[in-house]
């Protein structure tokens, strides 16, 4: 697949079907730059081991999403007061 | 703001401390407003004194784990153990998947070491780009990129560790193996981001 330099410019395309965690990871949290993203995700189609493991960690990375914590009301008003009294 | 706090409940573990991480986090930035240069994200900005203020306030407590404990689990330690044919292998995975209950996920989260749960949480809960979240706990790109690599290595475990304790898969004994004919699997577990440089 692509090599990346250690700050993730200038990626060198070249592609195999040996992508890096890294790399994968890129894909999943859109960090990697084009055309490298377009060439991932064609491999991803014909690919299936490489498709199911992006699949399963953006299942993953989504049930993350998920657990956000919702603030209890109170605790948005003492925070709003709180807040209010600093202006 | 319920960025904020959410994000403090996950780092704090508890309603009260998370508030007070919050308020904290508002005074300081009130306090500091002058050093805000107008055309920078005011949310990294934000987060960023989030993050400064829990270190600060739990330097103490925070446990960094032996590299070599996290290194030893599997890029892919909960997928390899959750399919179990590949045939069925997609529905099974999103069947396990989707059993686990929010209590779990969350139990999984807050029972990463700090450094590993604030890049999970804000490039997972949060939604911050590499670059933001390098700018956020001031560290380099690769740094980032590393450790949540292995937040979300120690996220699997902490996760398959539910599966099994609830009998939805198997324990360690039954760990399927990759077949070596089939290269796809195994070539996705090759070299991780590795530019931890802190000590």
């Amino acid at each position: 697949m692509t090599n990346l330099d250690p700050d993730g410019q200038e990626p060198t395309p070249t592609w195999t079907c040996d992508p890096t965690i890294e790399e994968l990871y890129r894909y999943i949290d859109d960090g990697l730059g084009e055309p490298q993203r377009s060439q991932f995700r064609s491999h991803l189609e014909w690919c299936t081991g490489c498709d199911d493991i992006v699949h399963f960690h953006l299942g993953l990375k989504s049930m993350l999403g998920s657990c956000r914590e919702e603030m209890p009301p109170d605790v948005r008003q003492r925070l709003l007061d709180s807040i209010t009294k600093l202006f | 703001m319920a960025s904020l706090y959410s994000t403090a409940r996950r780092l704090t573990g508890n309603q009260a401390d998370a508030e007070d991480l919050v308020q904290e986090t508002f005074l300081k930035a009130y306090r500091s407003y002058e050093s805000f240069q107008e055309g920078t994200n005011l949310r990294a900005w934000l987060f960023r004194i989030l993050t400064n203020s829990h270190i600060n306030r739990y330097r103490a407590r925070q446990r960094r784990p032996a590299e070599t404990e996290l290194d030893d689990i599997d890029d892919l330690y909960l997928y390899r153990r959750i399919r179990p044919a590949a045939d069925v292998g997609r529905s099974a995975e999103e069947t396990l998947m989707e059993s686990f209950s929010e209590a779990e996920v969350v139990a999984a989260v807050e029972a990463l070491p700090d450094i590993y749960r604030m890049a999970v949480l804000l490039a997972d809960v949060e939604g911050f780009s590499y670059a933001e979240i390098a700018e956020i706990l001031d560290i380099p790109i690769g740094t980032v990129m590393s450790r949540l690599h292995r937040g979300r290595k120690a996220l699997q475990k902490e996760l398959y560790e539910f599966a099994v304790a609830r009998g939805l898969a198997d324990g360690p004994a039954d760990v399927p193996t990759v077949d070596a004919t089939d290269p796809q699997p195994e070539s996705m577990s090759v070299s991780a981001p590795d530019h931890e440089s802190e000590s």
